[in-house]
């Protein structure tokens, strides 16, 4: 082994309280209006929305574009799907193994009606974002008053 | 998020030697897999949304750290935060048989993959024997 920390009491703590941030990190309740159940699904996301528009962050590191499958169901019904790949390295062994490689799938209900002919995508430094238009019927109207 | 978990995620480990460019408040141990062949350790760090030139790499008497600095966006209302954005910092403690002036690294799509190549003596060799 080339790292001498495992040998060690104080490191199996230390390992074992990473381990608890990370859980924290990936299964801490949600927060927010939508947030509903306890346990969130892969990948963790934020949305947050700005005038007629949704926005739509998530970690994915070590994706690419290819990787990535965008579906939109109904009115506001959106999947992102992907895969990754565990990197093949020739005659290696593996000393250490956290991070996660595989499929997932997650479909979140976005809070209003979207226009599916302009959502936008983009993958940034292993970061998803994805901007989603409300449809027309959905935008905020500004109503006039009369006077009386 | 409420206070006290905001605390309970802060990395003890971010204390640096080197001190980093920037410093943003919170702090994450990015999960990491480490690789070894013949000729190197190959070190895999997920940091999500860490720029290639935000990205810091520090090793002196045998420990590495690595470390990627995250700006936060000012404070959204959000719909829905499942996660938190902060920097990435961890250390590893490595044997001395890296060659510590060959050590390089390149980031891609939010991955930092570092090659710590090993010293010539510290790569395996065939021992011939001899006939008696």
């Amino acid at each position: 082994m080339f790292w001498n920390r495992s040998s060690s009491l104080g490191s199996l703590f230390r390992d074992m309280q990473r381990m608890q941030r990370e859980m924290d990190r990936w299964f801490a309740n949600g927060s927010g209006p939508l947030a509903a159940s306890t346990v969130t699904s892969f990948p963790a996301l934020n949305l947050w929305e700005e005038d007629n528009q949704f926005f739509l962050e998530a970690e994915l590191p070590g994706y690419e574009i290819k990787d990535i499958e965008l579906v939109m169901h109904g009115q506001d019904q959106l999947t992102i799907k992907g895969q990754r790949q565990a990197p093949t390295l020739e005659k290696a062994v593996c000393h250490r193994q956290e991070r996660p490689f595989g499929q997932f799938q997650r479909t979140l209900r976005l809070p209003a009606s979207i226009d599916p002919n302009q959502i936008e995508a983009k993958l940034e430094n292993g970061m998803l974002k994805i901007q989603l238009m409300k449809s027309e019927s959905a935008r905020a109207k500004k109503i006039p008053v009369m006077a009386g | 998020m409420n206070e006290a978990t905001t605390m309970a995620k802060r990395a003890p480990e971010a204390n640096l030697r080197a001190e980093p460019v920037r410093r943003s408040q919170l702090y994450f141990s990015p999960l990491v897999d480490v690789h070894e062949n013949e000729q190197e350790l190959i070190f895999f760090a997920d940091m999500p949304g860490v720029r290639p030139e935000d990205v810091h790499l520090h090793y002196e008497k045998g420990e590495l750290t690595l470390h990627g600095h995250v700006t936060p966006d000012e404070n959204r209302q959000f719909l829905l935060n499942e996660f938190q954005v902060g920097d990435f910092t961890r250390t590893f403690s490595i044997h001395e048989s890296v060659d510590a002036d060959k050590i390089s690294a390149e980031m891609k799509n939010g991955v930092l993959i570092v090659h710590l190549p090993k010293r010539e003596e510290a790569k395996p060799r065939v021992i011939a024997i001899k006939n008696g």
